[in-house]
């Protein structure tokens, strides 16, 4: 046994579950304001169902609108996800533990309001099932149910494997004292998890085939995403760069949303001994690699299609660039990729707010390069007429704003039900670190295993974990 | 083992499902024209005069002077006459009360009844053969136009044959036979072609090289790209012939966009499901679905099958370990096996839907039938 008043793993388990069962009134306040705006978001859904697509700014010539442009955004930040915390889990990254929990969540929530985008696109939703019973092989929209359908599947197998330790803790802490509901939900979730050899074997089996299968699953959905746009001959569609542009661009928006989620959680649940600058420094410098990959693509696709000028390419460059969409697309410059390589290469000033409004513009820009990548290049005209307009009706604002505020909704009622950090894999990753430290320690000093353990404890309740491991 | 044995239990499932889903359904020919029957003989001539007439006033336009216009509805199909008996009601129907739909307009106002009938016997003869009289057998290549060279100083004639017609875009056969003075072939010698160009001048642009064989025949195949006239240079050591080749231009629509690659296809299409899968159903609903591997058993549909099956199947093996984790003489009141049991069968349920949706899917639309 040891000694001091509260252990390592203790003081983890009372910090996350912490929130779990106690819900402040804000928190209240918090979803009764965001229910408003869903609930406000549905009825702009119910006028757009009663008159038709009518209502929605959408109309022959330019026929996506927002919602296409919130369906390429959500996908996108899905990514940030299952990808993100797969290829860290596969590569083995230690610090990847207080992170990837959220970053799963964020892909399951993501994807649902994302998938649910192109139906509410469609005038007669209903007919949504003759897709799947007469849908033809040929076209990319089947290929996107396929790969949806998948990756939807996948990242919520993936997100469940590692919360079944955290439900069996749930369910032995909070469970006997909580109302018989809550103790039904964290047992079934828990599926009989008692932390045994066997099952410990049998989980991390799962858990490392779905790292490595999620993968080229999180990919593909990106891809197809991009072939709805890129198999048809559209300027500024038609190309041949664009799987992989959307795929960087998807990963680029999902670090930027992980960075905010986790700045949100880390002041409101008080992680600040597991989120530590070095998790946000990490996260920080993989955006800003995809932001190089992201800006270098985007230059590539440009210049290309600026050389060679085709008719149509040369209206949608000028609409880009000097027309009617210039604003969007230098904001997306100077906001999204200029401001925030700046932020986070000059290191001036502390490394979390610096990563946090980075993160915010690049989330911003991100949504303004969908809208600059789907509407103008199906405002120029491939026939003789004039360049298509599109402006937004209050329907397709509403309705976009009731899907972010359901994106947060669902966020705010998981992080009431499932730890937002892995309990048990963080307890592990202490336990594996210091281990050797100690074992130093004891050789070089003299002292007792037990001291020594005393006193980083005492040195990590001061000064927090990463500075003592650092 | 276990896993693998549910494993062939799901796709064992999921084929019949497939077989199961093929369900057969008609479009009904409504009264009153239920059940009629063309008053007149099929090969009746003089009926058929009558409807050539009618069908070239009202229908040459959108069907074409041969009937084949709309490839979905092509009457000049070696299959159609047949068609045409057994359900000589459908057509009558469709001839009178039109396919708005689909642009068919109706014409039982401005027809009379015995016309639509002469018309029909007339649609009939399209899809019969014309009674043309065949090339005698013998005859190597019978549409080719032979041309002969200037004699040259050493003797010997190079002919140049060309198609008739020949089409842009399609592979035309160029044949030069090469012969010494007295007539007989010259073989085992190498025949240069050339394509001739206006830049800057005339220019010879090479093709190729060919062989000739024993009856000294050299052959080589050329895909022309240009519509217009072409001339071909076949040069052998100083003897050049030059011989015109007519590039008729294909027929093409003003836009024109196929879906993906041809791709090829190993074996001959496999088919399950009624053969009235190939047209729409009655109102212009689209086709019952129906099982179809577009390449035969050797489908590349199957690579994109086999990709599904293999993610779905690893999902059941992932939740499959899950479904292990609860040790069973701990469960008690709350069976702790349900949300693996349900994840079990969800992920066996979205799978076969998802390779049930491919492998019904090329079929749903009849101008890919």
């Amino acid at each position: 046994m040891r000694t001091r008043a509260e252990s390592y793993e203790q003081r983890l388990e009372r910090v996350v579950l912490n929130p779990l069962s106690q819900t402040t009134r804000g928190y209240k306040l918090f979803v009764l304001s965001l229910l408003a705006v869903v609930g406000w978001g549905l009825y702009a859904y119910y006028i757009q169902l009663r008159y038709g697509l009518g209502a929605t700014g959408m109309r022959d010539v330019v026929m996506w609108g927002l919602y296409l442009v919130n369906f390429v955004f959500f996908i996108g930040i899905s990514h940030a996800g299952t990808l993100i915390s797969a290829i860290l889990r596969v590569t083995q990254a230690g610090w990847r533990t207080p992170v990837t929990r959220m970053a799963e969540l964020i892909t399951v929530v993501a994807i649902s309001i994302g998938a649910l985008m192109p139906l509410i696109d469609l005038g007669r939703p209903e007919r949504v099932w003759e897709l799947i019973a007469f849908g033809r092989f040929q076209s990319p929209l089947l290929w996107d149910i396929v790969s949806i359908t998948s990756y939807l599947t996948g990242s919520l197998i993936y997100l469940y494997l590692p919360t079944i330790p955290d439900f069996a803790l749930m369910r032995d802490r909070l469970g006997y004292y909580a109302n018989p509901v809550k103790r039904l939900i964290y047992t079934v979730l828990a599926v009989g998890w008692r932390g045994t050899p066997e099952q410990h074997r049998r989980l991390e089996k799962a858990i490392g085939i779905m790292a490595i299968t999620i993968i080229p699953i999180a990919i593909s959905v990106h891809t197809v995403v991009s072939y709805v746009f890129s198999m048809t001959l559209r300027p500024g569609w038609n190309s041949t760069v664009f799987g992989i542009y959307f795929v960087i661009g998807a990963i680029f928006s999902g670090i930027a949303s992980i960075l905010i989620v986790m700045a949100i959680f880390r002041k409101f649940y008080h992680l600040e001994e597991y989120l530590t600058e070095r998790h946000f420094r990490n996260l920080g410098y993989l955006m800003l690699v995809a932001l190089f990959i992201y800006l270098y693509l985007t230059f590539g696709e440009y210049l290309t299609v600026a050389y060679k000028m085709q008719v149509e390419e040369k209206h949608l460059l000028e609409t880009l660039f000097v027309g009617s969409n210039a604003l969007w697309f230098w904001f997306f410059v100077i906001a999204g990729l200029v401001i925030p390589a700046l932020i986070i290469i000059l290191r001036k000033g502390p490394v979390i707010p610096r990563m946090v409004i980075a993160a915010v513009l690049i989330n911003i820009a991100m949504w303004i390069k969908r809208f600059a990548i789907v509407i103008p290049s199906l405002q120029v005209p491939l026939m003789p007429f004039d360049f298509g307009a599109y402006y937004p009706t209050w329907v397709e604002w509403s309705i976009t704003a009731g899907a972010f505020a359901g994106f947060i909704l669902i966020f705010a009622i998981f992080a009431k039900l499932v730890p937002l950090i892995s309990i048990w894999e963080v307890a592990e990753g202490a336990r594996e670190t210091p281990q050797p430290r100690v074992a130093t320690l004891v050789e070089q000093s003299g002292m007792k295993p037990e001291e020594i353990e005393a006193l980083l404890s005492k040195a990590v309740a001061e000064k927090g974990r990463s500075r003592v491991e650092q | 083992m276990r896993t693998r044995l549910l494993l062939a239990i799901v796709l064992a499932v999921g084929l019949l499902a497939a077989l199961a889903v093929v369900v057969a359904g008609q479009g009904e020919v409504p009264a009153p024209y239920a059940g009629l029957k063309n008053p007149l003989p099929w090969d009746d001539a003089s009926a058929q005069e009558a409807g050539k007439k009618v069908y070239q006033q009202s229908c040459v336009g959108c069907h074409g002077a041969k009937g084949d216009a709309l490839p979905q509805f092509n009457f000049s199909a070696a299959d159609h006459p047949k068609d045409m008996e057994t359900r000589p009601d459908y057509f009558l129907w469709v001839l009178s009360e039109g396919r708005l739909s689909k642009g068919m307009p109706p014409f039982k106002a401005s027809l009379s009844e015995t016309q639509r009938w002469q018309m029909l016997t007339y649609l009939w003869s399209l899809g019969k053969p014309a009674a043309t009289p065949k090339p005698p057998d013998g005859t190597p290549q019978p549409d080719v136009t032979p041309v002969p060279a200037p004699p040259s100083e050493e003797g010997a004639t190079l002919w140049v044959g060309t198609p008739r017609e020949a089409e842009v875009n399609k592979a035309v056969k160029l044949l030069a036979t090469l012969q010494d003075k007295q007539g007989k072939p010259i073989k085992g010698v190498a025949i240069e072609f050339f394509w001739k160009v206006d830049f800057f001048g005339d220019r010879l642009l090479a093709i190729g090289e060919a062989e000739t064989d024993s009856q000294g025949i050299a052959t080589l195949e050329f895909t022309p790209r240009e519509a217009g006239r072409l001339d071909v240079v076949a040069r052998y050591k100083a003897i050049e012939t030059v011989v015109p080749l007519n590039m008729k231009a294909p027929e093409e629509p003003l836009y024109e966009t196929e879906v993906g690659i041809k791709l090829p296809a190993p074996g001959k299409e496999v088919f399950i499901g009624p053969e009235s899968a190939h047209r729409l159903r009655a109102g212009d609903l689209a086709p019952m679905t129906a099982l179809r591997l577009p390449g035969g058993i050797g489908s590349w549909l199957w690579l994109f099958i086999g990709v599904i099956m293999l993610i779905w199947s690893t999902y059941f093996r992932v939740v499959f370990q899950v479904f292990r984790i609860p040790v069973r003489r701990e469960i008690r009141d709350i069976d702790t096996r349900f949300l693996p049991t349900i994840g079990l069968g969800m992920v066996m349920l979205l799978g076969t839907m998802l390779v049930l949706m491919i492998i019904t899917g090329p079929f749903s639309h009849m101008h890919l039938g």
